[in-house]
């Protein structure tokens, strides 16, 4: 049994700080994972109904599978009726603006001073090891991994081995300057 | 850093980042990530710089360019290095056919491109009489290292012997055989050869001696002169 399973278990007995434990894990992860599809403020406001669901639902439920697969379901759902909603919403209204346009706006201004940074890694990177700019191109391209894999003849645990260690020597040389 | 229990999952970091999973492995993922702090961690550690990666749109225009350029030469580069390592039996393997060719055909090539320039230089000769004046009985050191030295040997028989010297104008003994029979006889005439190694011996005039060993006890040599010149 894992550390939230059991935080879970306590929380069902009625331990209120096994509860707020729990609520906080979901309300962080939830809206990290909302972030990647939806705008940073509407994440945090479906993580939060996601995680008032789980409150609700949790002491009474008998989960068929975990607790994380039963409770990151009620997420996806929320993110699924949310996106439903924008679809319906802008077949209905005036135009709106853009999402992406609307959340660069409200999104905090871009750190010119890690981008430069980071592109300057990336260049080091890219005559160092060169298949990790290839894979990364392709996927800016908006190629699937299982494209990128048939063109470059390589495996899909080549494509993610690949990925991880450029983005440990990434990550290295922002530290150190170094690849 | 330290590593995360599922290792299946764990390997799935970057490409979460980048949004290069499908639906499916984002769930599967994600569900992950609920309860693994080393992942989730990790995550965190990288978010902005992810962001980025991710999301920047003049950041990715950029690099997207620039990997046009790389792309280009290293596809094109690593085509060629990949043709010539296929997935096929080491001996089949192009680079190594290609190297074991080169390594048989370049100094056989080189063999052929010098041997034209070998000259079979002749063993200078010279050919003595007894007791005859030097003058014309000169090896040069400029010919060769090695000079063939014949001279006639009076009253030769087969089965005779010879003591052999050769000394120099001062006397110092520079050759000596205690028993030479190494004559061609025609008649009671032998010729003797020796060969001399003359640029080790050096300019000078020499004299060699050939005393018959069944001659008795006053036997007096045959003598012949030769000079060595630069």
């Amino acid at each position: 049994m894992g550390e939230l399973d059991e935080l879970v278990e306590k929380a069902r007995k009625g331990d209120r700080k096994a509860e707020e434990a729990v609520f906080e894990r979901l309300l962080v992860r939830f809206t990290t994972f909302a972030k990647h599809r939806v705008g940073e403020e509407e994440a945090r406001d479906i993580a939060q109904e996601a995680c008032m669901t789980v409150l609700q639902k949790y002491r009474d439920e008998t989960f068929s599978i975990s607790f994380k697969s039963w409770a990151y379901g009620i997420l996806k759902n929320k993110i699924g009726n949310y996106l439903q909603k924008a679809k319906t919403r802008s077949k209905t209204s005036v135009p709106e603006i853009d999402h992406d346009r609307s959340s660069e706006l409200s999104s905090p201004a871009p750190d010119h001073s890690l981008r430069h940074k980071l592109f300057n890694c990336w260049k080091k990177l890219a005559l160092t090891h060169p298949r990790y700019a290839r894979v990364l191109n392709l996927i800016y391209q908006g190629y699937h991994t299982e494209e990128i894999c048939q063109r470059l003849r390589i495996t899909s645990n080549n494509f993610y081995v690949s990925l991880n260690r450029g983005r440990s020597m990434l990550k290295g040389c922002l530290e150190t300057g170094r690849i | 850093m330290s590593r995360c229990d599922s290792p299946e999952f764990g390997k799935l970091l970057h490409a979460y980042e980048l949004g290069a999973l499908s639906e499916e492995d984002t769930e599967r993922f994600e569900t992950h990530l609920i309860d693994c702090d080393v992942c989730y961690g990790e995550l965190l550690s990288f978010e902005k710089e992810a962001d980025i990666l991710n999301s920047d749109n003049e950041f990715k225009r950029v690099m997207m360019d620039r990997a046009r350029g790389y792309t280009y030469v290293k596809t094109e580069l690593g085509k060629f290095l990949k043709s010539l390592w296929p997935d096929v039996p080491f001996l089949l393997k192009p680079a190594v056919v290609y190297l074991i060719a080169l390594l048989m055909i370049v100094p056989a090539y080189w063999r052929l491109k010098t041997s034209g320039n070998e000259q079979i230089t002749p063993l200078q000769t010279v050919s003595l009489l007894e007791d005859r004046s030097v003058s014309e009985d000169v090896f040069r050191i400029s010919s060769g290292e090695y000079g063939l030295l014949e001279f006639l040997i009076k009253d030769a028989a087969a089965g005779k012997s010879y003591s052999v010297e050769i000394r120099s104008r001062n006397g110092e003994v520079i050759y000596q055989e205690a028993r030479f029979s190494e004559f061609d006889i025609f008649g009671t005439i032998g010729t003797g050869r020796l060969l001399l190694p003359v640029s080790r011996m050096g300019p000078g005039d020499y004299e060699l001696l050939l005393t018959d060993l069944q001659s008795g006890p006053r036997r007096e040599p045959q003598r012949y002169y030769f000079r060595i010149e630069k």
